[in-house]
């Protein structure tokens, strides 16, 4: 059975589905619903760790769930040590089903929850020591045995039971209070009897426990009798009240089932187990009456489905392949005449469509995903920086590929790290400035077209131009005494090598630079924007597209040579002459009075022989343009976009690779990197 | 002999794991992934076990026992209740006692199928 993956899995989820509950938790403290979540998710990790031997993991879940226990049951509240507490162990709990057994510091945590829990803490280490040594010698017993009228109810099968003692070893049963006839009792499921069971066992107490598992302690009581001295004892006085001639009967009785043991009468005053068991009754049923019941119904689970992402990969690869598939039936019908061929081939076209949309819905995946750890990372890194911010998300509904989600974690983490590391202000400087103490941080999300906008805003003390520009200066970006704009500076802040901050801080002095950040949305094939207002705040827009596998191409040859070029970048095509593109040394063409430089793909690799009409693509990407010459367009092809494998990843003109109609590959062209 | 055996357990992995245990022990299983689809197999079939979490989305496993028993065909069948409840005393008062027996998580595969063929019987 390989559970184990899917265990891990399962684990997984629900220590981010605690996770999001304590989020929860963190704005509303006394959330009945969510505190009950909490309790069933750590409840859950720990009935299942024992059974893979995560034992720490089980030992650490079974600590917190006294805490959450104990809010539940409004002995505590939640406060900012339990969430903290709590979100440590989320993280320990994540590190040890990853097998990252940290044995200290799951001992820490510990430590700190029984500290938490104080003296109280003791009592919960309830071992449950089961008695060991099973004799193997013949011993004579008396059961009592009183089941509540409720037996039935309980699914317990008396009769079995009865069966059970017959298997133990001789046995005489004595049946008490038997106005209706034992077994008629049994057949109308209501027992008014007790039964005294006398029984010669080798079994032990342990084999008449096990008859009566699932029988409650104040249910059946086993007294061992050594011989008939044992009847004189304060302890079975204390169990039944019979006369000298009951007694009697029952040594009778005893000597006739087992005379070895009855003949040898020495007495032998143990001390019993009897006493002690009727004690735990009585305690028990003084507890019962005590302890109230809260119990509350659970929410209604979530309607999602999970899916192993590789299985989702393999679909949407089979459906990518459709996609080209039909591209070649497509072109392989194209001269058809009939009527009833197009028809079908049409059918076949939408039906693809739908069926591609629909296996791409399945990836999309909510940013909401990452609120969580967003959430997270404000809350760390705000206490780190002693400031205050108010977190405020909207359209966090707003789907996108996952593998999109995943690339854009980092990145986000960092410009959240950025906004409230040099954006949001301390909470003194606010106040001097006439602002409310706590700072603001929005982020919202939104669809529009093939795109999606992720904005993170502040409301902190925005770009400082001044100081950007002087650090460019400084680090030989930007030349002295020259004017820039705006524009040009957020580029600078964006490039490689570039920290305005004096001193490296923890929070985001981490190696990474808004250059890494812009380079990684890019690689995403998004961009990203920054407008800021000096003293108000800093709004930065990352705009994604929604999947990453399915581009919209045109298809353009140079000689027997393919090459794609992605839709959404072109921005005009004209045709031009050889003669009158070359007619200049400088690779200029004008464009609406503006002077584009432009690169001739067969002089770029190479080729001489060059046709005389040319096509002219102007390529905008990122407002930068660049005209990219080729022999002619083939046409608009919907593509499958795959990521070029290891040993071409260094040749950055290209950024894929695709499969065409006709089976032929087709690069797909990165107009900007032809400049270099 | 082989039975039918209703398990009501959200946890997949404990749930596919005592199923296993079950069906190589030659029974029926039928699973539930919460209280509400447990319910629904107490449809009038036979039903001879009936093993359920505590804790579990839409219908927990008091009130699910609630349901089976008051059913005239359910009323007396076993019922094996999984728990890790930290208070016992406060499952039993909320429960009424009318279940066959307690199985307290983690167990070994051994131990619970012991508990179920002692409570088939």
């Amino acid at each position: 059975m390989d559970f184990q993956q899917e265990y891990i899995t399962e684990v997984k989820q629900i220590l981010k589905s605690l996770e999001q509950s304590m989020m929860v938790l963190a704005q509303d403290a006394n959330n009945p619903d969510e505190i009950d979540n909490a309790y069933r998710y750590l409840h859950t990790v720990k009935g299942s760790a024992g059974m893979f031997d995560y034992h720490l993991m089980e030992n650490l879940t079974h600590e917190l769930e006294y805490v959450y226990s104990d809010i539940r049951d409004g002995i505590r509240t939640v406060d900012e040590y339990i969430l903290d507490l709590t979100l440590h162990a989320i993280d320990v709990l994540n590190d040890l089903i990853e097998g990252n057994n940290d044995e200290k510091a799951v001992d820490k945590l510990i430590k700190s929850i029984k500290e938490l829990r104080g003296d109280s803490a003791g009592e919960s280490s309830e071992a449950t020591a089961a008695s060991g040594s099973s004799t193997k010698k013949e011993e004579a017993y008396i059961i009592i045995f009183q089941p509540n009228e409720n037996i039935f109810k309980r699914g317990v099968n008396l009769a079995a039971i009865l069966e059970d003692i017959a298997d133990l070893g001789e046995h005489d049963i004595i049946f008490h209070n038997e106005s209706v006839p034992f077994e008629k009792q049994l057949e109308n499921k209501a027992i008014i009897s007790w039964l005294e069971i006398l029984l010669i066992t080798d079994q032990g107490e342990e084999g008449i426990n096990d008859v009566f598992m699932f029988l409650n302690n104040d249910e059946y009581s086993s007294f061992k009798v050594d011989g008939a001295e044992s009847f004189a004892s304060e302890n079975y006085k204390g169990l039944l009240e019979l006369k000298e001639a009951d007694i009697n009967d029952r040594i009778e009785k005893f000597e006739a089932l087992a005379p070895e043991i009855f003949t040898s009468t020495e007495a032998a005053e143990e001390v019993d187990e009897t006493e002690k068991s009727l004690d735990t009754i009585l305690n028990a049923e003084i507890e019962d009456e005590e302890s109230e019941v809260v119990i509350k119904k659970s929410k209604k689970g979530a309607t999602h489905v999970n899916v192993d992402t590789q299985k989702l990969d393999g679909l949407i690869n089979i459906v990518s392949e459709l996609v080209t598939f039909r591209s070649e039936i497509q072109h392989l019908l194209s001269d058809q005449k009939s009527v009833q061929i197009q028809e079908a081939v049409e059918k076949l076209d939408f039906l693809t469509l739908k069926l591609r949309d629909s296996a791409f819905n399945i990836r999309l995946v909510p940013i909401n995903i990452l609120n969580v750890k967003l959430q997270r990372l404000i809350r760390s890194v705000s206490k780190e920086l002693g400031k205050e911010v108010d977190f405020i998300t909207e359209g966090l509904d707003t789907e996108l590929d996952r593998s999109i989600i995943t690339a854009l974690e980092a990145p986000l983490m960092h410009i959240i790290r950025n906004s409230l590391d040099h954006g949001i202000e301390s909470p003194e400087e606010r106040v001097k400035r006439n602002k409310p103490e706590k700072g603001l941080l929005k982020l919202y999300s939104y669809n529009s077209g093939d795109h999606v906008f992720i904005q993170i805003q502040d409301d902190g003390n925005g770009l400082n131009f001044k100081k950007i520009q002087e650090k460019g200066i400084e680090k030989g970006l930007l030349s002295k005494g020259q004017k820039y704009s705006e524009k040009d500076l957020v580029n600078v802040m964006m490039s490689p090598g570039f920290s305005t901050a004096d001193a490296v801080t923890t929070v985001s002095g981490r190696g990474v630079g808004m250059d890494v950040v812009k380079k990684e949305i890019n690689a995403l094939r998004g961009d990203i924007e920054v407008s800021t207002e000096e003293g108000l705040g800093t709004i930065i827009t990352l705009r994604l597209p929604l999947t990453l596998t399915i581009l919209d191409t045109l298809v353009v040859n140079v000689g027997e040579e393919k090459y794609l070029i992605p839709i959404n970048e072109i921005e005009t095509c004209i045709e031009e002459n050889h003669s009158e593109l070359f007619r200049k040394k400088s690779r200029q063409i004008k464009l609406d009075d503006q002077l584009v430089p432009f690169v001739s793909l067969r002089e770029y690799f190479g080729r001489e022989d060059f046709p005389e009409k040319e096509v002219v693509i102007v390529v905008n990407k990122n407002d930068t343009k660049i005209a990219v010459v080729v022999d002619s367009i083939i046409g608009q092809y919907q593509t499958v976009y795959k990521p070029l494998n290891e040993l071409l990843q260094d040749i950055d003109c290209f950024s894929g690779a695709s499969i065409l109609g006709d089976g032929s590959t087709a690069l797909i062209l990165n107009a900007l990197k032809l400049k270099n | 002999m082989s039975k039918n055996i209703v398990i009501a357990e959200d946890f997949n992995v404990s749930r596919k794991i005592i199923s296993s245990v079950l069906t190589k022990a030659g029974h029926s299983v039928f699973e539930a992934a919460d209280g509400k689809e447990a319910a629904s197999f107490f449809d009038g079939r036979k039903i001879d076990l009936l093993v359920t979490d505590f804790n579990m989305p839409e219908m927990n496993g008091a009130e699910l026992i609630k349901i089976v028993r008051s059913s005239n065909k359910y009323s007396f069948i076993p019922i094996l209740l999984l728990t890790t409840e930290v208070n016992e005393n406060k499952l039993k008062t909320a429960l009424d006692e009318n279940i066959t027996a307690w199985v307290k998580k983690p167990f070994q595969a051994d131990d619970f199928l012991k508990i179920v063929t002692k409570a088939l019987r």
